[in-house]
């Protein structure tokens, strides 16, 4: 099992750091093709490593581990930690380190199933806070003139603190706070909830479900993790550049620049970090300036090209994977 | 915060996508060549750095000792009922192929440099794998019987020009090889005093 498990990660790896090369040398900066790049780099460790495990056992042997093999994980074996191969080790202690990141995010997210607001929860119709959020709704509405952001139901929940996110793959949900609504003024209000309704059009919550699948089927995967987490900034941004589209890029700017201020902030426009550790203000500092970064590419307004060949750039990456996983045993 | 460059409502013009050029798709196809080729390129170099750390061979691995190599190689070391004074046991070194071929090394004593190492490989081997051996060169080889058992003896030479004794032979269970630094007459007393 761990040697599966380290053939998993070492997998991973070699995926995540093929796919990060290959969108760097051909300069892609279309979010959705991105996330389909990551997307191949995610489903190499469970698809083809599965495969290969179980169809050609044989990549195990002698013959192909030293005749055919790039690299054999076995080889780092032969250096000793304290009687243990060193390949075992790394593998256990990034099993570890994967099991901890994914807990990380699986638990809050688990405890915010549990604890969902309801629709029956939210403040009724009549309130002023609902009023201000179905015409906020309605004139992002008109101006997207597509059925298919609208969500079904907007709820606004009484909160101190900023929420605002969407949910739902059939019957969709935008979740609001009160608090989000005292931080934010009507443009910044209309654009965070285009942004939102951005997420629904491309249908970014079953995404988001796909991606959480990916993560706890290979729980133990640090590279399966991060690559994870790096697509849903992909999908952040590909709602970002569908609201600069709009012409809405300053308000959502402002709404991101407001939010992040705010404490207990429950929402993809900007993510809570604590500061109080020395290691959580390091986390903090980095995420300062990725949301600085968040409203500087907003503010700049430049949309990326589409470049031609994206499904050909796509095949050729998965090809190259198929072909180098197979000699990475 | 940046300087605002557009005010909000102010239509945004997609950049025009880039256009199909025969130049464009080589590019393409070849810098996704080159990332293959570098990734495998980085994948070997990544596989030789324990093999450059310990100064192993492809394909060998250093057991701690003798029970060690035994149980990885799951075969037991036929060892020679006699054994000089002059050598220093336990081995030196112990060495194991993937292959399965395996050797121990023996230096002489006290603290000398080698004078005897002690080879085998399974039955459905060719021969034993170089790469559990000290690298040297054959010199002389000729068929001789030991103990009734059709064998191959020759002499070879070290890197550093020492001229060592060898003693090749199979058995049902395995290949063994013997290499002497000393006399032939010593180095077939102890070959044929090897049990299995």
């Amino acid at each position: 099992m761990w040697s599966a498990a380290g053939q998993a990660i070492l997998h991973a790896t070699v995926a995540a750091l093929l796919i990060e090369g290959l969108l760097r040398l051909w300069r892609v900066e279309d979010p959705g093709e991105r996330l389909a790049m990551r997307g191949i780099a995610l489903a190499a460790p469970l698809v083809l490593t599965t495969i290969y495990l179980a169809a050609t056992p044989w990549r195990a042997e002698s013959w192909f581990v030293e005749d055919w093999s790039l690299f054999a994980g076995a080889h780092w074996n032969h250096v000793r930690l304290g009687g243990i191969g060193l390949a075992s080790a790394a593998s256990a202690a990034l099993s570890a380190a994967g099991t901890a990141l994914f807990l990380r995010d699986a638990l809050p997210f688990i405890g915010d199933r549990l604890a969902r607001t309801a629709a029956g929860d939210g403040l009724p119709d009549s309130h002023p806070a609902c009023t201000r959020v179905r015409d906020a709704v309605h004139a992002v509405d008109a101006a997207e003139a597509r059925g298919d952001a609208r969500p079904t139901t907007v709820t606004v929940v009484a909160l101190e603190s900023p929420v605002l996110m969407c949910t739902g793959i059939g019957p969709t949900e935008i979740v609001v706070s009160t608090g989000t609504l005292d931080h934010l003024d009507d443009t910044a209000l209309e654009a965070a909830l285009a942004h939102e309704m951005a997420h629904l059009a491309a249908r970014d919550p079953l995404t988001g479900w796909w991606l959480m699948a990916a993560r706890t089927v290979q729980f133990f995967n640090p590279v399966v993790q991060i690559v994870a987490r790096q697509a849903v900034q992909d999908l952040e941004r590909r709602a970002d550049i569908a609201v600069t589209r709009r012409g809405r890029a300053r308000g959502l700017a402002d709404a991101v620049h407001r939010l992040s201020l705010a404490d207990h902030v429950h929402s993809d426009l900007t993510l809570p970090a604590d500061g109080r550790h020395p290691a959580g203000r390091l986390l903090a500092s980095a995420h300062r300036r990725a949301v600085d970064a968040r409203c500087e590419l907003l503010l700049d307004g430049t949309l990326p090209a589409c470049q031609p060949f994206r499904a050909w750039r796509l095949a050729l990456a998965a090809s190259a994977l198929a072909v180098l996983l197979f000699l990475v045993v | 915060m940046t300087d605002m460059k557009h005010r909000a409502g102010d239509p945004i013009v997609d950049p025009t996508p880039a256009s199909f050029t025969p130049l464009g798709l080589a590019r393409m196809v070849g810098v996704w060549l080159l990332a293959i080729l570098a990734a495998a390129a980085a994948l070997r170099v990544a596989d030789a750095v324990p093999r450059v750390l310990l100064d192993l061979p492809r394909g060998v691995a250093r057991p701690a000792d003798l029970a060690s190599l035994e149980r990885e190689s799951g075969r037991r070391m036929p060892l020679p009922a006699y054994f000089p004074d002059s050598l220093a046991w336990p081995p030196a070194e112990v060495r194991l192929h993937s292959g399965g071929s395996a050797a121990i090394w023996c230096r002489q004593r006290p603290a000398g440099g080698l004078a005897l190492i002690l080879a085998t490989a399974p039955p459905g081997e060719r021969a034993i794998a170089a790469a559990v051996l000290p690298s040297a060169a054959e010199l002389q080889r000729e068929r001789a019987p030991l103990g009734g058992v059709p064998a191959s003896v020759s002499r070879v030479r070290d890197r550093d020009g020492a001229v060592w004794q060898q003693v090749e032979w199979r058995t049902s269970r395995q290949i063994i090889l013997l290499r002497y630094r000393g006399t032939l007459g010593e180095l077939l007393k102890i070959a044929g005093s090897v049990r299995e």
